[in-house]
Formats: C-alpha cells, structure tokens, sequence
C-alpha cells in the first residue's frame, strides 16, 4: 500500500511466517488424512452384517427355500390339425400316430425337402440330425434318446440334454435360460422357461430381433443403422 | 460491492489501546457508508459502465431465473456432457483470482516498493473472481435453494474424501483472506493509521500459500477421475497454476493500464515491468506444459487419447472445438512473441494486445478446451458434442459483469481512499471526484 | 449475488431518504440516482420473479426435508405420505411407496452372458418403463453397446444401430451401475446424497442431492442419470410400485442411478431387466450365498469386469460361455 511508505522490516517478517508454516503443516496433516480414509476406503460401506467378510464368513444362512422353481413343460405329445377324414369338413386334431401307425419309418429322410407328402414347410436346421434322431420310430407320441430308450413329451428337456451337456449344466445353476419371479426363494417361487421355450427345436438357433427401444438423449444422434450393416444387408 | 464484504474484516482493530471499541462501532459504520458512496457515485463514463453492467447482470438473472423454473433442460448440456459453460468459466476465473498471488509475491516476499503500491488491485482482483466462482458454481446447481446441505455441520460435508468439499473450503477461505487483507489496509488508510503489520502481514504470506491451494485442488476436482483420461494426468495441477500465472497477470496489467489512464492512482512503470517479466517466464512454462501433454497424449497413440484427438482433430466427424483450440494456440504462441521479442516488448500497444490474447487463449484453454473435451468421448465412448444455449451465454455474460461491477466498484472506492478523497475526516468526497 | 445489488440499492435508496432532512434539499444528481436506484429494483424483481415464485410455492417440509439417514421410521413415514399425495394430486394415481431396508445376509451380483445377449434391447424398455422414466427421452439406466468381435475397444462399439440382431460381426454389451465396490461416485458427492447400502446397491436421496453432477463425471459407466427436467410419464402408466430410494417419481434436477429396481430385489424378487431378457441372458443373485447361481457363474465361468484396471471393484460381471 501507498499508505505504508516503511514496509514492515524484515525481522517483523520473520516472525511472521509462523502462521504460514502452521497453514501448511495443517494442510499436509489433511491430506494425510484424505490419504489414510482413501484408501481405507469410507468407513460406511461395508459388507455382510457388521464386518468385512472374510471366505470363512460366506457360509451365510441357508435359505429355506419355501417355494418351488417351476420349470415350464409342454403338456404333452404335439397333435396336427389335419382335414377330417370322414369328410365332414371340419378340422380336427389327431395324434402323431394316428398317421404314422399305418406308415413305415424312413430313415432316410433327414429333412424336410426330402419329404413328399406332410410337414414339408417345417424348416430343419439342427445340425445333422435327421428326423428320426429324436422321433421314436417305434412310438411318435414320444421322444427318443441316443440309447434309443422313449422320452416323454414333457421330459424333452432330458433330450436336448444329452447333446448340450455343457449348455444344460448351465441350466441347472441358473446361468442359462430366462426367467421370472424371485431371486429369494424364500420370499416367493420361480418360473423358468424350459429349452424349447425359446428355441426351436427343429432350428434352434435363435432367430434375428429387431431392436425397438433406443435411447434417444438429449443431442446424440438419431439411432441409425450402422455403416457396416448397411453395407451388409445391400 | 466492496464495501459490505468488509463486514466480516479486523475486529481485531479493537484490541489497539489508544483507540477504544466505541470509536470503532462510529468509524467502521461510517467508513462503509463513505465507501459505498465512494463506489456509487463518478462521472458519465463511470455511470455508463455500472449501468451497462448492471443491465447484462440483470439480463443474466432473467436467464437464470428462466432456468430454475424451467430446469436444467434449458442448457445445452447432457448425460454425456454433464458439465458445460458454468464449470469451464468456474475453472478459468479461479485461475484468475490465482493470479493476483503474482503481485502479492514480488509486493511483500520480496519487498518491490512499486509493486507495494499496487498491489490491493490483485486482492481485489481476487475477491471479485471468487464472488463470480461462487456464482457460477451456483448456477450449475439443479437445486440450489439446497446450498445449506453443503454447509459443515447444518447439512452434511463429505470432508475430507469429496473433492468438492475442499474446494468449498479453499474458495471461501481465500475469499475471507483477501476481505481482511483489502478491508483492513484500507480501513486503517481511511482513518489515517499506518497499518500493523501484525494485523495483516500473516495473512498475507498464509493468502500466497492460498492461492497456490485453491488452483490446486481445482485442479484435484478433475484429476482425481480416473473415467476421464484427459484430466487423469498428474500434469494438470501445475499446469492449471502456470496457465493461472499466465491469465492473472495479463488481467492485472490491463487492469494498471485502465487505471492509470482513467485514475489518478500512481501506476508505475515498475510495477507493470516486473508483471512482464512474470508474464514472460509463466506464458513460455504455459506453453512448455501444453506441448508435453500433447507430446504425451499423441506419440503414445494409447486408446485414452480420444478426448485429445476430439478437441485437436476432432472425432468421427466431430469438430466443434477444434476451431477454438488451435485459436487458443496460436493466439498463444503470438502473444509469447510479442512479449519475448525486446523490440515489441516495449511498446504499451503491443503490450496490451499481448495481454488480450494471452487471457483469451487461455480462457479457450483451461474452459472449454479442458472441460468439454473430458466428457467427448463419454465413458462408453459415444460421441456426443456440446453446444451452449442462449440461456447460458446470458448467465454467463450476468456472471462476468457482476465480477467486473463489484471488481469496477471496489477499484473506484479504493483509489478515492488511496488518493486521501475518502477519510475520517473528509465531509464528503463525492462531489470533488470529477476525474472518473 | 444478484441479490447484493438489490440490497444495496435498498440501502441507497433508503439512505437517501433518512439523510434528506440533513442535507437540507435534494440536488438533480442525488434525485438521479435514487431513481435509477428504484429501477433497478424494479427490473431485478422482474428479473428474478419466475424463481421467487418457484421457491414461494415449495412447502417448508420440502425445502428443510433432513437427509434420509437421519430421519427416524416416525418421519420417513410422514415424508412418504407426503410424497404419495404429491403424486395423487399431480397425477391422479394411487402410488405405494415403500422404503424396504436392506436384507440382511445379502449383497447383490449381476452377471451377463455375453455369449447369449443379441442386443435386442428389451432390457432398457422394461427398465424404462418399471423405473418411471422420462418417455419423451426413451430414458433407461442401461446401454447396450455394440462391439466388432475381437475387439473390447467401446471406441469402436455404437448403441444407435438399429438394424436386425445380431450382427454376424458383432457383439452386445449392456452396460448399467455397475454397484461398485469402491465407487468414485460416492467419493466425490460434497453431500453424502449417494452412498452404498449394506447389500451393495449405491443409492440417491433425491430429496437431498444438489444436482452439481460431479458424480456424473465420475462414474466410468456412464451409469448416471440427471433429471435436465421433470420426467414425463403418462398417468396410466405410473408403475404404482414404487421404493424411496429407487423409483419413485422423481423431480427435476437431481441424479439418478439403476439401484437393480431396489423396490423388487428387496422384497426378493428378480430385477425388472433380468425378467424382461428374452435371451435369458442375465443373472442375478446373492453374492454371499455360496449356493447362488451368480456364485456359481463367478466360480465356473470366465469373468471379467469391465474398466477393471480403474479399481471400482464392480459387483456386476460379464462372462462368455465359449
């Protein structure tokens, strides 16, 4: 300041550095501080009941599981609509035998371009199975294992288990196929779809989806198609 | 304005034996009303720049009421870029109320007589960039009639671990430093003491230890995000205070200019001599540190340096900053010229054209160049640019001219106590102050 | 502050007004400045008028409304009442909201099968439309980014196609609030307005955030959400089940995150976005319980996190069957 045409002499300075290096040993003792919870981390978060859990602590209570988990199945052996034969004009349902029990099996047909006559529109994608790798020739109101032993209708999912070992371990843990209700059993049950829920066992893989739920933020562009796609649907 | 910061200043006045509390509680009341006369009253030039200030602050409240009441939505910001206008210019200004710290150093570390005279323009500097820090901060609130949640112990301070938190503190403590500082130097001038050194020396040397802290943990705000590989660079805390050194300083200087143009304040040549050469050194470290981080960022070509690449190349066909960066660059590189060149160096023009760029550049620089390009790409790398609407360019521009009212305001009172127009003793000192 | 100024062109005013019978008569200049005086208190009450008149119509409860954690069940009760009217009088919907504590034993963990998801999406939809979000926005807690095979760079990945999936090229990765362990959004909120819970699930106290968004900038997930305004959501389509602290309606200006729909898991059900994926992509789970099946995801398949290296510890995994 003009005012203060003798500025305070030196040794008035020196005495009065001590408030500074006191701001600073405080700021260093802070961030020592910030330092330490940092990596401590909050003392708020924290796991399991009151402390940290340790491997030894994850036992946890066994669930009462109260409510099943209800697998969908289907409710029995497909039947076809066919005309009625009597003539009466009406269509009726019949069961996979009522035809087939007066026709013998063809092994030699493996998909459906090679039949002439019936299912000729199913599409037939399954790797190489042929029809009669899980139709039981010998009853088609049921299914057939590799052993050739029959499965039920409802027990498909037996079937498609002896190819998908892997697929169906995941299954059984959870880690594959959808599902509804509680995580908690004790709290309520579950509903899991079965296999063929969601693919279809004559071409399994599962069809392509069109997405209909897009964001659209504030300034991002409009959803479009990709270049690369449409460079690849052209 | 300047004068009702000062109500928090030097109680400590009171513990002088030859001047009683009594003659405090007349004095103290009546300096702040002379003050306040002092800044409200001037010549047509002076009423016409208030007022013109006055008038885009208005403007600036308008916008801003227009955006509580109608929400966030108003600006141009998103979820991918979740900070704007408000934060680059709240990062820019705290630099600027850094820099003042310039003339505090050479003032009293190393006793520069020159300097000694001047030196409360950068302490007032500082007050009016902390007042529109503040501000800003505010006005990026979704809801800040909720500003007492971040008040220690009436809501809930997440001290020490938020960043924000510590910001808070250093801002407003540097805010209360530099209102003691320039409250009692000027008070004591009013009454016609000579200051104690015991009263505000400390401070003085605690407010340079400050300074550096409040761009520093700024700095930390951002740096401290591990998301956002642009700010996670440990360059950013020195960089933000040499860019500080940088934009303060050239403030400073115009301001000398301003002042010894309109004023009869005694500027020396001296004291805008040693601001160059401080200038001179901070803009070449400035500098240094911009091309280490670009070096960095493009000769590694790692995945994290899409945000360097968006602001300098622009990214997917998105450009938006590039324009204004290589500005800032090169205006940069310019004013280095001019200032480093001993012909132009001399020249009070070129000088001033100097300064000019070098604030613009780096207000580009460390606002908008820093900010926006930390949230372009996202973090799941979507690219989604940024554009400030109407609404917070006019909150903005409100922002600036209160700082530039309260900092005008506080200037003008000043020199009139300086310049021993406003005192205890003297009846009135409007009428007399025909300069400005 | 904006309102400085009108305080002190009050006190010009005023002043002007007291000291007249002092100075004895009233100059040109002094007339002059107590008018500009009053205008100018004019045009900043019409400036700030639209924000007064918000702030004026706020109840006291709800400007002075204490942080969720120290409210006790007495006046939590109270400010659902409160909130459920608010909804009821704006919308005309019975809404319950619950405030279901954190269940003892458990902390969550999600997993996706990356094998499995196509991208299709339904995901964000059933998010969207559990969590009451904003319609106009399509907003939803998750993303699903679209990433060239071989290749785990988000910078070549896209979550605008819309074209049929999926891409023979490509695969899908949804990403949400990966209710990290070490959240860097709950470090950096100045005001405790987020904050992990016992089981894992970092929530919002919306009643309490000040919306700075620094956790927004933040989060490495992108797994924030700002309310840039009120949501809008159609009243026949108010989910009426709603939690405090996850989907409730919420108001303008404040964050918001996927809390795994808090309102669901805690009352053991399935989240919303898990019941919704016709891939069956999604598991869920407790993480202590050595029996679940995201334990037995986390033991058998090959797990990564995503953005590990930044130290978030997340509670959510991705794996690939082959």
């Amino acid at each position: 300041m003009s005012s203060d045409p003798h500025p305070p002499k030196v040794s008035r300075h020196r005495g009065s550095w001590g408030p500074a290096i006191g701001v600073i040993i405080l700021i260093i003792l802070l961030l020592a501080w910030l330092m330490v919870t940092v990596v401590r981390g909050p003392s708020p978060i924290s796991y399991g009941n009151e402390h940290d859990p340790s491997p030894t602590e994850l036992t946890v209570k066994q669930v009462n599981q109260q409510h099943p988990v209800t697998i969908s199945v289907p409710e029995g052996p497909p039947k076809v609509l066919v005309a009625d034969p009597n003539g009466s004009g009406h269509a009726i349902e019949v069961s996979c035998t009522t035809c087939h029990a007066t026709r013998e099996p063809d092994y030699k047909n493996v998909t459906s371009d090679d039949l002439d006559e019936f299912h000729q529109n199913l599409s037939m994608a399954h790797g190489d199975l042929s029809c009669l790798s899980c139709h039981n020739p010998k009853d088609y109101d049921t299914l057939k294992k590799a052993d050739g032993s029959a499965v039920s209708y409802p027990n498909v999912m037996q079937l498609c288990a002896q190819c998908h070992q892997s697929r169906y371990n995941d299954y059984q843990h959870g880690a594959h196929g959808g599902m509804t209700g509680h995580w908690d059993l004790s709290k309520g049950p579950r509903q899991r779809k079965a296999c063929i829920d969601c693919h279809d066992p004559h071409s399994p893989a599962m069809p392509k989806m069109l997405p209909q739920f897009k964001p659209l933020d504030r300034f991002m562009d409009t959803p479009h198609p990709s270049d690369h796609q449409t460079e690849a649907s052209h | 304005m300047s004068q009702t910061p000062t109500t928090p200043t030097h109680p400590s006045a009171g513990h002088e034996l030859e001047h009683s509390q009594h003659r405090h509680l007349v004095t103290y009341p009546k300096f702040l009303w002379k003050c306040f006369c002092a800044a409200t009253d001037g010549g047509p030039l002076f009423y016409a720049w208030m007022i013109f200030l006055t008038a885009v602050t208005l403007v600036g409240l308008s916008a801003w009421s227009h955006q509580i009441t109608n929400g966030m939505a108003v600006t141009g910001m998103s979820d991918h870029v979740s900070w704007g206008m408000y934060i680059a210019n709240f990062t820019f200004i705290v630099g600027l109320a850094a820099g003042g710290v310039m003339m505090v150093i050479p003032a009293y570390l190393y006793h520069d007589r020159d300097m000694h005279d001047v030196v409360i323009v950068g302490e007032l500097l500082a007050i009016a960039s902390i007042i529109m820090c503040l501000l800003f901060v505010t006005v990026d609130l979704g809801h800040p009639e909720r500003f007492w949640h971040l008040m220690p112990f009436i809501g809930r301070f997440n001290f020490p671990i938020s960043m924000l938190t510590w910001d808070v503190i250093v801002l407003n403590g540097y805010l209360l430093i530099n209102l003691h500082i320039c409250g009692y130097l000027l008070y004591t001038r009013f009454q016609g003491r000579k200051p104690e050194a015991r009263f505000y020396i400390p401070v003085v040397f605690i407010s340079v230890f400050w300074a550096i802290s409040i761009h520093t943990v700024t700095a930390f705000l951002y740096c401290g995000l591990g998301g956002r590989p642009l700010w996670n660079s440990a360059l950013l805390a020195p960089r933000f205070l040499a860019s500080a050194f940088v934009s303060g300083p050239a403030f400073i200087i115009l301001t000398l200019y301003i002042l010894r143009r309109l004023t009869d304040l005694p500027v020396s040549e001296k004291a805008i001599k040693t601001l160059l050469q401080i200038l001179r050194v901070t803009i070449c470290i400035n500098l240094l540190m911009v091309i280490s981080e670009m070096f960095t960022e493009f000769y590694s070509g790692t995945a994290h340096t899409a945000s360097a690449r968006y602001l300098y190349f622009g990214l997917h066909g998105k450009d938006a900053l590039v324009p204004w960066i290589w500005t800032a660059v090169a205006l940069n590189i310019i004013a280095a010229i001019v200032l480093l060149s001993p012909g132009l160096s001399k020249r009070a023009n070129w000088i001033k054209a100097a300064c000019v760029m070098v604030f613009i550049a780096v207000w580009i620089e460390k606002g908008m160049g820093l900010i926006i390009p930390g949230f372009i790409p996202s973090t799941l790398h979507e690219v989604v640019e940024y554009t400030p609407t109407i609404t917070e360019w006019k909150i903005t521009a409100g922002i600036w001219a209160f700082g530039l009212l309260a900092y005008s305001a506080s200037l003008k009172t000043t020199v009139a106590i300086i310049r021993g127009r406003v005192s205890n003793q003297s009846p009135n000192a409007s009428p007399q102050d025909v300069k400005l | 502050m904006p309102p400085e100024v009108q305080d002190n062109n009050t006190q010009d005013t005023a002043g002007k007004t007291v000291s007249l019978p002092v100075i004895g008569h009233i100059s040109r200049r002094t007339a002059l400045k107590a008018f500009g005086a009053t205008l100018g208190i004019a045009a900043f009450g019409t400036a700030a008028k639209p924000m007064i008149d918000k702030y004026a119509s706020m109840s006291p409860e709800e400007m002075l409304q204490r942080h969720y954690k120290e409210l006790d069940s007495d006046e939590r009760a109270a400010v659902i009442n409160r909130l459920q009217d608010e909804t009821k009088a704006k919308h005309g919907v019975d809404v319950t909201i619950r405030d279901l504590p954190p269940l003892d034993g458990v902390k969550y963990g999600y997993a996706i099968n990356l094998s499995v998801c196509n991208g299709n999406g339904e995901c964000m939809r059933a998010c969207h439309k559990e969590n009451n979000h904003d319609r106009e926005s399509n907003q939803s807690y998750i993303r699903v980014l679209e990433m060239k095979r071989g290749s785990m760079d988000m910078e070549k990945g896209s979550t605008t196609y819309t074209h049929p999936v999926p891409d023979d090229d490509k695969f899908y990765m949804p990403v949400q609030c990966q209710q990290c362990d070490n959240p860097p959004c709950v470090d950096v909120c100045p005001v405790e307005a987020t904050w992990k819970e016992k089981d894992g699930i970092v929530v919002v106290d919306y009643n309490w955030c000040i919306g700075c968004r620094y956790c927004e900038a933040a989060c490495p997930y992108h797994a924030r959400r700002f309310n840039w305004k009120a949501p809008t959501v159609p009243d026949d389509q108010i989910n009426p089940d709603q939690g405090y602290l996850s989907n409730r309606m919420r108001p303008a200006g404040v964050m918001e995150k996927c809390t795994f729909c808090l309102h669901r898991v805690r009352d053991g059900r399935l989240p919303a976005c898990l019941e919704a994926c016709p891939t069956g992509a999604r598991v869920f789970g407790n993480l202590l319980d050595p029996d679940s099946e995201i334990r037995w995801v986390l033991a058998n398949k090959r797990v990564f996190m995503l953005k590990e290296e930044l130290g978030t510890q997340p509670s959510f995994f991705y794996y690939f069957d082959e």
